[in-house]
């Protein structure tokens, strides 16, 4: 996996000075045009040991993202666009990091959103930017913005902070080894006619808070799950059905809309609205009335039918708000990520994680060195207290 | 969906339009307002240990809870004010802004203990359809600890038609000052006996907020919500209630509309109104406030003061919401007398005077029976912690979110 720190040349930036700005900096492959205008460039490059190319390298998956962060309504920067319920809509590139990954194991997976289309790109969005695709195991092709590119110096603020947040995540490749714990499998092929709802899922089974893994269909992993969501508007195959069922016999729940068929077990009284609950084994299947077409309504069922008792994380005065739990290969260090997307991290923020914890320490791009955090520690979960913080935190547990 | 009216309720709706006419002009009422006694507990802490037996005093000191729910359906309203996730400083919800769940509990048991035949308890949580379950599991609650107080013991979230097959249309006898009449979801109407259990607080918007502001938040979001339907109820509630706060919309047209549209729009005079109204369309039979512990400065973390966590140690009941909050006032060091224009109602109308002018409870002390700990001894000093916030010199930018 390419463990490179790209960044995006601007196309104003042809003289070869330009490239002493990256001196000390993380970045270790920049990507520019073919054209010759930028060939003192290449060669600077060269000399300053930095990688030059037109395009990434082989073992890395690229994808379009969108610039993170709450997003700002047509009317005026000061107005935030609302989501389906009322609440600010945030674009996030972390399910598509998830996605690329689960899809192309062993690929690096890169984001390629260059700011643009916005009026004003204040520094912390940069951090959040480069921390948003880190945090889920990804980078951000760090990109610059016209105003910024045209009157660069190595201390403008928004520089300084994407190349901070670019180092803070380069000096912890380790953390990329860590696997995000799920309670929820999203499962599907999230392609063709299944594109836009099993990667809507993706994205706002995020925002309603849950902790998920993407399950591609044609390699199925439950493993550890509580619940896996089938998002498909295909049958599935007898194959998947057969696992999903040995998945429910075993404790874990599916949901599913008709299109799964008939379902064995036997009903179950169920409260809600949208769903027909079902016994089977030691578990459960919630089937749907109707075809879902409301992604966001689906995510949220989805929230209520796993439970928020089995919640990983729960934020509090957080405002809008990503978490990524990850754990490392030997299982004794987590890892939470936590993104703020208000472009300022909340002053008193408290963050439950669920498990059974001895230590907790946090470190932000500002104080990359773990520092001690207030914590009540109980036998199920550890309720951390965060001083005011910017618009990213790790918070590092020891089981 | 909204049931057809019966004949019964547009008798008696009626009826009572024409009499709130009439007492709009005269006020024979206000004399008359019954007095009930209100019973003053000391509690410094939720432990089962110490909460049970206080409650349980204070009860009997009413007469028992056996008399009021023995072999009956009791619905609880609760107050789960706000998001879950947004707490006042670190506080768990519990400790500032919400009824705390061992009161909760608490309730429950000596409600089942005395015979109880089903204990509902009931809350329109923020924008959500989801079970009141889920709500508070997002606060760190346990649910299954209120659940499990008591036989029979179940949740069900009012913002929407919820369990009922259609919405329940309760009128105001007395006419109404802003809502002839509401849509409620059916669990209002579907109960012997209505509970309110407050938290102990002052209110932004109210003054205060105790067992009869609670009973705002029976109202579905579905109909009186910012994102209610236009003709019919929205499947969903989405947003707060800001048009029973602004009176820039109606609710949705299947619903009883408002008596005078044109009437004044400020939060300061519709909200107070509203509340009486519909604790007149929803008469409560036993009102709970408690103020263990609490905040000072407003009902939420998001109100614009300087807030303070609080620890009044003290729980409040009564068989009439008027005299419960009036002794609860009291408590909290202001004069349940006060009009517009003397704290906590500087700049809004009084809900006790107005639930008082028309007859339903008064707000003289000497005229309320305080049963229990005294109003001096369990005093806690709101009113002065009001002053020394108002006299202060103004915050920095507000903490809203």
């Amino acid at each position: 996996m390419s463990a490179a720190t790209p960044f995006r040349w601007p196309g104003s930036w042809t003289t070869p000075d330009t490239v002493d700005l990256l001196q000390g900096t993380a970045v270790d492959l920049i990507l520019l045009p073919e054209d010759r205008v930028f060939d003192r460039v290449r060669a600077r490059a060269r000399e300053r040991g930095i990688a030059s190319a037109v395009a990434p390298p082989e073992g890395v998956a690229m994808a379009p993202g969108a610039w993170p962060g709450v997003k700002l309504s047509r009317g005026g920067e000061a107005e935030f666009a609302a989501g389906p319920t009322g609440v600010p809509w945030v674009d996030s590139n972390g399910w598509l990091v998830r996605l690329m990954r689960a899809m192309h194991p062993g690929a690096a997976a890169w984001i390629d959103a260059p700011p643009k289309d916005r009026a004003v790109f204040p520094p912390a969005s940069y951090e959040l930017a480069v921390a948003d695709a880190a945090a889920h195991g990804g980078r951000w092709i760090l990109a610059l913005d016209s105003a910024l590119a045209s009157h660069i110096t190595p201390d403008a603020p928004a520089w300084k902070r994407m190349m901070a947040a670019a180092s803070f995540f380069a000096a912890r490749r380790a953390w990329m080894e860590c696997t995000p714990a799920a309670t929820l499998g999203v499962v599907s092929d999230f392609s063709g006619p299944n594109e836009f709802m099993g990667q809507e899922l993706l994205n706002l089974v995020a925002r309603s808070g849950q902790q998920y893994r993407v399950v591609p269909k044609a390699r199925p992993d439950f493993a550890g799950l509580r619940a896996i969501l089938y998002a498909d508007r295909d049958a599935p195959s007898p194959a998947l059905r057969r696992q999903a069922l040995a998945f429910v016999e075993a404790g874990g729940l599916l949901i599913a809309a008709p299109v799964w068929g008939a379902a064995p077990g036997r009903e179950v009284a169920a409260d809600h609205p949208r769903f027909a609950l079902r016994a089977h084994g030691k578990g459960r299947i919630a089937l749907a009335h109707a075809e879902p077409d409301d992604p966001w309504m689906l995510a949220n069922d989805s929230a209520v039918l796993v439970s928020h008792r089995y919640d990983l994380v729960r934020c509090f005065n957080s405002g809008s708000f990503g978490a990524c739990y990850t754990v490392s290969p030997d299982r004794v260090r987590t890892v939470v990520h936590v993104l703020f997307y208000a472009d300022r991290g909340p002053s008193e923020a408290a963050i439950r994680i669920a498990g059974s914890f001895r230590t907790a320490r946090i470190s932000t791009i500002d104080r990359p060195d773990p520092q001690p955090v207030r914590a009540q520690f109980a036998r199920d979960a550890v309720e951390v207290h965060l001083p005011p913080v910017p618009p990213y935190v790790a918070i590092e547990l020891t089981a | 969906m909204t049931c057809r009216q019966s004949r019964r309720n547009f008798l008696t709706s009626s009826a009572a339009a024409l009499s709130g006419a009439w007492i709009g002009e005269r006020n024979p009422a206000r004399a008359a307002a019954p007095a009930s006694p209100v019973a003053i507990a000391r509690c410094r802490s939720y432990t089962p240990g110490e909460l049970l037996p206080a409650m349980t005093r204070m009860f009997d000191r009413l007469g028992g809870l056996a008399r009021l729910v023995k072999g009956k359906t009791v619905a609880v309203k609760i107050n789960l004010t706000g998001s879950p996730t947004y707490r006042l400083h670190y506080l768990p919800v519990e400790d500032t802004h919400y009824t705390h769940p061992q009161v909760i509990a608490a309730a429950a048991h000596l409600m089942g203990r005395a015979g109880a035949k089903r204990i509902r308890i009931l809350e329109s949580p923020w924008s959500t359809a989801d079970p009141v379950e889920e709500y508070v599991l997002q606060a760190n609650w346990e649910p299954r600890d209120i659940l499990g107080a008591a036989p029979n013991v179940e949740f069900e979230n009012t913002n929407y038609l919820g369990r009922g097959k259609c919405y329940s249309r309760l009128t105001v006898p007395f006419g109404g000052y802003v809502y002839p009449a509401f849509d409620l979801n059916h669990s209002y109407e579907d109960c012997d006996v209505f509970v309110s259990i407050a938290k102990m607080k002052e209110h932004a918007t109210a003054g205060v907020t105790l067992s009869m502001k609670n009973c705002f938040g029976i109202t579905p979001c579905t109909i009186y919500g910012t994102g209610a339907g236009i003709d019919e109820p929205s499947l969903i509630p989405k947003g707060g209630r800001g048009p029973i706060h602004a009176g820039d919309r109606g609710p949705s047209k299947s619903a009883p509309q408002e008596l005078h549209p044109d009437g004044p729009k400020r939060d300061t005079y519709r909200v107070p109104r509203t509340v009486v109204d519909l604790n007149a369309a929803r008469p409560v039979h036993l009102a709970i406030v408690e103020g263990i512990r609490t905040m000072t400065g407003g009902e939420g973390p998001w109100v614009n003061e300087d807030l303070q966590a609080v620890a009044p140690g003290v729980i409040v009941a009564g068989l009439n919401p008027v005299c419960t909050d009036a002794v609860c006032m009291a408590v909290m060091g202001f004069d349940p007398l006060a009009d517009r224009g003397t704290a906590p109602f500087e700049a809004c109308d009084s809900t006790l005077k107005l639930a008082e002018d028309v007859g339903l409870g008064t707000r003289d002390l000497s005229r309320i029976e305080v049963v229990g700990a005294g109003i001096a001894e369990a005093k806690f000093d709101f009113a002065a912690m009001r002053g020394k916030r108002r006299s202060a010199p103004p915050q920095g930018a507000a903490r809203r979110g």
